[in-house]
């Protein structure tokens, strides 16, 4: 069976889905529609493959994460409440199923305290700031390359400290001193 | 929005040539923007994407195995065995009906100390396998129709569904022999008359329908052993020797019978 | 061209009522449609033609096998899709695994292959977005559906249907029509109905049973044709005709015998059906 790609069919279900907005889609994969899941997967797995390849190497990994994904989706499509929106549930979804493929590819690191809440929603402000200079890219070109995958991971893809750490493959703790120190050169970087 | 993914950035983020900080700034626009997902996704080789799509239905499709389809498989039954016993879920309440139904007349037995109910016990007992033979059929199967017709032979179906049902109904009516020990043997005297019972129903069913078999079956039985009017120790010794004989040679002959007639299951006069 | 069937004298008596009294037809490809009253033979002769049942005399040959004999009985069962009057589902299985039952009993063993097999027939009905739901959730002309589905396993080359569009709304029935007719130019396809609109709208030819034998056999176009200066429309109702109605617009149409100076229609199916009966045979008119 090929790839869907759009509406097949004169009639049928299939010409009412093309149509249907990303919520709608799941809504409908909530009520087992075959079709809304193949739709969905014509309009988001091309960018999440792209997404997830920069966040690992590994194809065969990335290949994997993403058709657990669209498994997680179907039976779990009846809890998405909107919130966010559907690109970022399913990069939310992608990026933890890809965190666990990790997990039990490596060792997880040493564990320690978890998600130091303040610490990341402060990052997040200056990077939010960068965005509303327009130079996003500027602010993040500040930063050192493992200050920066560290910034990416927790603020770009909304990883806690401790999945953080599982995807890039370092201790929680180091995350977050790394995060503490990426704060300090961002804010050196804006002023 | 001011800022767009044009396709060759869009192509560079896909093939990851491209610097982080560009690379970041696509991927927090394309979480906002439908269009630009739409063209990073392209950019993206679709033989993946085509390969985790038939993985992933392939994946989805897989039908949802029993407990009871899972445990035949991994004893050596093939898929389709498993999936033919399992598929008629119907029927398998009718065998733990037959099952508790046995067990049921075990223990009143056990219970009594009166050989009348003792006599009773093994007339009745062997009734319960035949009961779970009589629902393998149409009864049993919504499809029947479309079973009978298809290359699979319905014979091996039925003797499949018949195993199944007359198995755990044999193995846990005689879980209550341990009851019944003070009666020696004899506790157990039911049992190659039960198996008589259900194969004679079976060579049978070549001529009839298989609820019809069973049906005169239990009741020649039932008829035959009620209608003696025997006192209850001439009973037992009929169990204890004579009864045997006939069970085993009925057991036998409904072997030959359905062999024989192994046609007539598969095309039937009516 | 050798024809699909061949039926020879094919009688089928139960006990002392007879069901068939000697049909002999010769099936090809397309859609032949078995129309005629209740108890008129029609599941009987498709049961027999589905070798789900044995005749009493006569012959029948299927691709040129004789079903009696267990070799070309696995011959013809190899190539058959039927789809009986009332063909059970198991309620709680989803219409995929229904259909992959199914063809488990149909020999598909390779499983990757039987799956594709599957997805491919659950397609050609149109039941690709509903396969994973359950079939007790699904609509009844969904549920017909299903139950074609399995009947086109394997591409077989004869498919037979007991009444497929009964109890069908209009639009499930049109549905219905469209996918039956998608599988007409491969194979033989033979269905009982009670309509005589499913007739004219979808079959190569008609076989209409009475009393177990063959009234008539031709195109519809013909069976209307029997009809042909019989149909007329007048403002009052002609009590020499056999059946009347009031139109919408307030005028009658009759079939029978009509005056000279007659308004003629163009015959129906249904009116060549009528007058081959004479008058409105039980269930016709649904």
């Amino acid at each position: 069976m090929n790839r869907p790609r759009g509406s097949a069919r004169q009639w049928g279900v299939r010409s009412r889905i093309a149509a249907c907005s990303d919520a709608e889609l799941v809504a409908l994969i909530a009520d087992e529609h075959r079709d809304a899941l193949a739709e969905l997967y014509a309009r988001h797995a091309g960018w999440l493959v792209a997404r997830l390849r920069h966040r690992c190497a590994d194809d065969g990994l990335v290949a994997e994460a993403l058709q657990d994904t669209f498994v997680a989706v179907w039976h779990g499509a009846g809890r998405y409440h909107g919130a966010g929106g559907v690109a970022a549930w399913m990069w939310g979804i992608s990026i933890r199923r890809l965190i666990g493929l990790l997990r039990k590819r490596r060792p997880e690191p040493v564990a320690d305290s978890d998600q130091p809440a303040a610490l990341v929603a402060s990052v997040e402000e200056l990077v939010l700031a960068g965005t509303e200079h327009g130079d996003l890219a500027g602010v993040l070109r500040s930063l050192s390359p493992e200050l920066r995958a560290v910034v990416q991971a927790t603020v770009l893809d909304g990883l806690t400290t401790r999945e953080a750490g599982r995807l890039l493959g370092i201790p929680a703790g180091t995350v977050k001193t790394r995060m503490m120190r990426a704060r300090a050169e961002m804010r050196g970087a804006l002023a | 929005m001011s800022w767009h993914v044009d396709a060759v950035t869009a192509h560079r983020y896909a093939s990851r040539r491209i610097d982080p900080m560009t690379a970041a700034s696509v991927e927090s626009h394309v979480m906002m923007c439908s269009g630009c997902r739409a063209l990073v996704g392209d950019a993206v080789d679709g033989p993946v994407l085509d390969a985790v799509w038939t993985a992933l239905t392939a994946q989805l499709d897989q039908p949802g195995v029993g407990h009871v389809e899972r445990a035949l498989v991994r004893v050596g039954c093939t898929e389709a065995t498993g999936r033919i016993i399992a598929a008629t879920s119907r029927a398998r309440w009718s065998y733990l009906l037959a099952v508790a139904f046995s067990l049921l007349l075990a223990v009143i037995a056990a219970r009594t100390s009166y050989e009348a109910y003792f006599g009773a016990f093994l007339i009745i007992a062997p009734l319960g396998p035949l009961m779970a033979v009589a629902v393998v059929g149409r009864w049993s199967d919504p499809l029947y129709e479309v079973t009978q017709t298809a290359p699979t032979s319905w014979l091996r179906i039925l003797l499949v569904r018949t195993g199944a049902a007359v198995t755990p109904a044999l193995v846990l009516t005689a879980l209550s022999i341990p009851w019944l020990l003070e009666r020696g043997w004899l506790a157990a005297a039911w049992l190659l008359p039960a198996l008589a019972l259900a194969l004679g129903a079976l060579a049978l069913s070549s001529w009839m329908s298989i609820e019809a078999a069973a049906m005169s079956i239990g009741g020649s039985w039932a008829a035959v052993l009620v209608g003696l009017h025997l006192p209850v120790v001439e009973l037992l010794d009929l169990f204890a020797g004579p009864l045997q004989v006939v069970a085993l040679t009925v057991v036998v002959g409904s072997v030959v019978v359905t062999v024989l007639r192994r046609s007539s299951y598969e095309y039937r006069e009516a | 061209m050798e024809p699909i069937v061949v039926t020879r004298g094919l009688t089928k008596r139960y006990g002392r009522s007879t069901a068939l009294a000697g049909v002999d037809l010769q099936l090809e490809r397309g859609i032949t449609a078995l129309l005629g009253p209740n108890g008129a033979g029609k599941t009987t002769f498709l049961r027999i033609l589905a070798t789900a049942l044995a005749p009493t005399t006569g012959s029948l040959r299927v691709f040129g096998s004789d079903p009696a004999d267990p070799g070309g009985r696995l011959t013809i069962r190899r190539q058959l899709g039927y789809v009986p009057q009332e063909l059970g589902l198991f309620d709680n299985f989803t219409a995929f695994d229904f259909v992959d039952y199914v063809a488990i009993l149909k020999e598909h063993v390779d499983r990757r292959a039987r799956h594709d097999e599957v997805r491919r027939v659950l397609d050609e009905v149109d039941l690709s977005d509903v396969r994973s739901k359950k079939i007790r959730q699904l609509s009844g002309g969904m549920r017909r559906r299903v139950g074609l589905a399995q009947a086109l396993l394997g591409d077989p080359a004869l498919v037979v249907l007991d009444e497929p569009t009964v109890g069908l709304d209009p639009e499930q029935r049109l549905r219905f029509r469209q996918v039956i007719s998608r599988q007409a130019d491969q194979r033989c396809v033979v269905l009982s109905t009670h309509m005589t609109e499913d007739v004219e709208a979808m079959c190569d030819r008609v076989v209409v049973l009475d009393h177990g034998a063959v009234a008539f056999d031709g195109t519809p176009a013909t069976l209307a044709g029997l009809a042909h200066d019989r149909v007329w429309v007048a403002d009052r109702p002609e009590p020499s005709a056999l059946v009347s109605w009031r139109t919408g617009e307030g005028r009658h149409r009759m079939v029978g015998e009509p005056p000279s100076d007659a308004e003629l229609l163009a015959p129906t199916v249904q009116d060549g059906y009528l007058l081959l009966n004479g008058g409105v045979p039980e269930g016709a008119s649904a």
